[in-house]
């Protein structure tokens, strides 16, 4: 517990946050793209997020878990993972990129990215955004209060 | 050297020395315990307190600069946070220096 350990904290919040607004955009700018460089359309993707935790040197085999980690440091991005879900099918058959034979003849393969759901969870990250502001703001009124002690 | 020696003690500081023969240094003498230089003084925990916010001032310029020239590579909320915790610190710094000089003039004051 540090003078501005609340605050690095609350850093690595809206790092990671703001990461997840960027990956959201993304995700919305290429919500018709029907052709990527691996071939197939474009695929969602997602962030997962790990918490920063103080390891200790050595754990000892009596102690129980939930006692080992004690203040934790803070949230930390764990990998950018692409959503396997399968794409949308939509029927155009004078669409450069539709399936030509098969059973899914004219149908265009296009991205998994449902936009109310991205919508959704850019107003979840910035409200965390906020949440994280708000939190900073609150470290440094304690801390100004902190100096009119014996005022 | 005799420890209870009224003239070892300089005020309040009682050091603390090694008597047995076996305990003393590459020169074979002996010595307060600790091995410093010399007494921290109140200038030196000032200084390294200035040094302190120094730096953390100079943290915030330099992030400043580098959101204007390369402003791709910075986050908006590392500017800001850095400015802040620079704020803090100088805040802090200046309230102890003010204690300090209060004390100095409550003293003073003692009639």
């Amino acid at each position: 517990m540090s003078l501005f350990g609340g605050i690095a904290t609350s850093s690595s919040g809206l790092s990671a946050q703001q990461l997840r607004l960027d990956v959201i955009s993304n995700n919305l700018a290429n919500a018709s793209t029907t052709r990527t460089a691996e071939g197939g359309p474009f695929q969602r993707s997602r962030v997962i997020f790990r918490p920063i935790v103080s390891q200790p040197y050595w754990r000892s085999p009596f102690l129980p878990e939930a006692l080992d980690n004690g203040l934790g440091k803070g949230v930390r991005v764990n990998k950018i993972e692409k959503d396997t879900s399968p794409p949308r099918l939509v029927y155009d058959p004078t669409h450069p990129d539709a399936i030509k034979t098969g059973p899914k003849a004219g149908y265009v393969e296009m991205p998994n990215v449902n936009v109310v759901n991205e919508m959704v969870d850019m107003i979840d990250a910035s409200r965390a955004y906020e949440a994280n502001v708000t939190l900073i703001n609150g470290s440094k009124a304690m801390f100004t209060k902190a100096l009119e002690i014996g005022r | 050297m005799d420890l209870l020696n009224p003239t070892m003690a300089k005020g309040s500081q009682v050091d603390i020395f090694r008597t047995d023969p076996r305990h003393f240094d590459v020169n074979g003498q002996t010595g307060p315990l600790g091995n410093r230089k010399g007494k921290a003084t109140f200038q030196d925990a000032m200084m390294s307190a200035m040094e302190g916010v120094n730096a953390d001032q100079m943290k915030a310029s330099d992030l400043y600069q580098q959101m204007i020239t390369n402003p791709d590579s910075i986050d908006a909320h590392d500017v800001t946070i850095a400015a802040a915790q620079a704020q803090m610190s100088l805040n802090l710094a200046k309230n102890i220096v003010e204690r300090g000089l209060q004390a100095y003039r409550d003293i003073l004051n003692m009639r």
